[in-house]
């Protein structure tokens, strides 16, 4: 993930773009710490952006690691 | 000089308010001018009744919400996904940071502090990082709170209510007298067509007041004359009725008004006129009534459009009226029907604002130390009592 891309979509209240970035880094994390952390950005964004798709990911993958009910 | 009265003087002051038209005086100065006395009518006349804080049309969709205050209180309007308006607490279950601070339609409701997120039936989503950095999970929430306070809520001919202490009857049992009075409006649908139909009017004066003077008649010759072109006093009737037991323990309240047996304005040169409501018995092609659910709104019924006064008490002395109209049929909305809605809204501005003065001015006379509250005139004043009565048992209820 660049950092100056998710600034930009942070910036700009892009949500739906924040979300993607931020579950493609957790996806591409290695430690499952790492990628916990991503996802749940991703997840709360995607909330925001009504992304159901990548709600369900973020979701999904947070349950797996036991990081989220 | 504001007047305080001791806690006895004030037992006995509103002990005659209660008392029978024909002896009774109104309520004591202290209640249209102390700070003290507006407080406790917070706690015992608001939060113990239902109120009306804001219009369900403006939530227009699913997923909108609305943050409003009402008596110093952060509240947030969210309408639901599946359409149910909802009235929660602005304030975030973590720290307490106020939720939301603009109107508009979003996906979620999220904590702009640490992000906690709710949905808009008040269900947390997700409190991020809760349990350290990348767990959401923290078993003492999990126990503790699973979501935003909510306040009970109810809407009823376009206005939102709530009943803060949560104590209250169901609405539609404390409202059952005028619910049956006016069970042909009660459930139709209403068409409010936008900012050409809603107006609001500052007043320094008591919220009480403005509530006193929409009850009666009497005044209309004088203040209004205008309406007396087409409606005179003679025409107008007396609502009222008293708080009933409805089953042990369950009173019904208070409500009280007038009536107009001969409403018809003239909005349009060539007479047409708006398409009245479905299902109408055919006593409403004339007649027209107006009444106060108290506390705060003054609602109005006519065959082919109503209107709702939501009044925003802002302090002892400060008040606030949202007025929003509303009609019959959904094609009222079109342009066709513009200038029979402007001409519709500017008489009742007219007649709105031509009621300031005089609730201000008695806002004024509140000051004469000297003033005892008042006498009514029985044959003129009884719906005006009604309130009286209502407000003043209401500041009574725990001192019995
Ligand atoms: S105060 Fe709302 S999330 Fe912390
Ligand atoms: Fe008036």
């Amino acid at each position: 993930m660049s950092d100056k891309a998710l600034l930009a979509a942070l910036a700009a209240g892009d949500h739906a773009l924040a979300a993607r970035l931020y579950m493609e880094t957790a996806e591409a994390s290695s430690g499952d710490d790492a990628s916990a952390f991503y996802a749940t950005h991703a997840y709360v964004h995607a909330l925001q952006a009504g992304q159901a798709a990548i709600e369900e990911r973020a979701g999904a993958l947070l349950r797996r690691l036991g990081r989220l009910r | 000089m504001t007047q305080m009265l001791s806690s006895q003087d004030r037992c006995a002051a509103l002990t005659q308010v209660v008392g029978d038209v024909d002896v009774a005086l109104g309520l004591p100065n202290e209640a249209y001018l102390s700070a003290d006395y507006f407080e406790e009518e917070k706690r015992k006349v608001f939060a113990a009744s239902w109120a009306g804080i804001g219009f369900a049309k403006d939530l227009p969709e699913p997923l909108w919400v609305k943050p409003i205050e009402f008596l110093g209180e952060p509240l947030l309007l969210a309408r639901d996904r599946e359409g149910q308006v909802r009235v929660f607490y602005n304030v975030c279950r973590h720290r307490g940071m106020k939720l939301v601070f603009e109107a508009g339609k979003q996906n979620v409701i999220r904590c702009p502090y640490h992000s906690w997120s709710y949905d808009h039936g008040g269900t947390l989503k997700i409190t991020p990082h809760a349990g350290g950095p990348g767990n959401n999970i923290c078993s003492r929430l999990e126990k503790d709170v699973t979501g935003l306070i909510e306040i009970r809520s109810h809407v009823f001919m376009g206005v939102i209510f709530i009943n803060l202490d949560g104590k209250a009857p169901a609405f539609e049992e404390a409202n059952a007298g005028l619910l049956q009075r006016w069970h042909e409006y009660a459930d139709k649908p209403l068409t409010h067509t936008g900012s050409d139909s809603g107006f609001t009017l500052s007043l320094d004066t008591n919220w009480k007041l403005a509530v006193e003077n929409y009850c009666e008649s009497y005044h209309l010759p004088w203040v209004h004359p205008s309406l007396n072109s087409y409606s005179r006093l003679e025409d107008h009737y007396h609502i009222m009725q008293a708080g009933e037991e409805l089953r042990p323990g369950v009173t019904s309240e208070a409500f009280a008004g007038q009536g107009t047996l001969v409403y018809s304005p003239m909005l349009a040169d060539d007479g047409r006129r708006f398409p009245a409501f479905d299902g109408l018995d055919p006593k409403w092609d004339k007649q027209a009534e107006y009444t106060a659910l108290f506390p705060n709104v003054l609602l109005g019924v006519h065959k082919d459009h109503s209107f709702a006064i939501v009044i925003e008490p802002k302090g002892p002395t400060q008040s606030v009226e949202h007025v929003e109209i509303f009609y019959a049929q959904p094609h009222v909305a079109e342009a066709e029907w513009q200038a029979m809605r402007d001409k519709n809204a500017t008489m009742w501005k007219q007649v709105f604002e031509e009621d300031i003065f005089v609730v201000e001015g008695m806002q004024k006379g509140r000051s004469a130390s000297g003033f005892d509250g008042g006498v009514f005139a029985p044959a003129m004043d009884a719906p005006t009592h009604v309130f009286h009565q209502w407000a003043a048992s209401k500041m009574l209820a725990e001192a019995q």
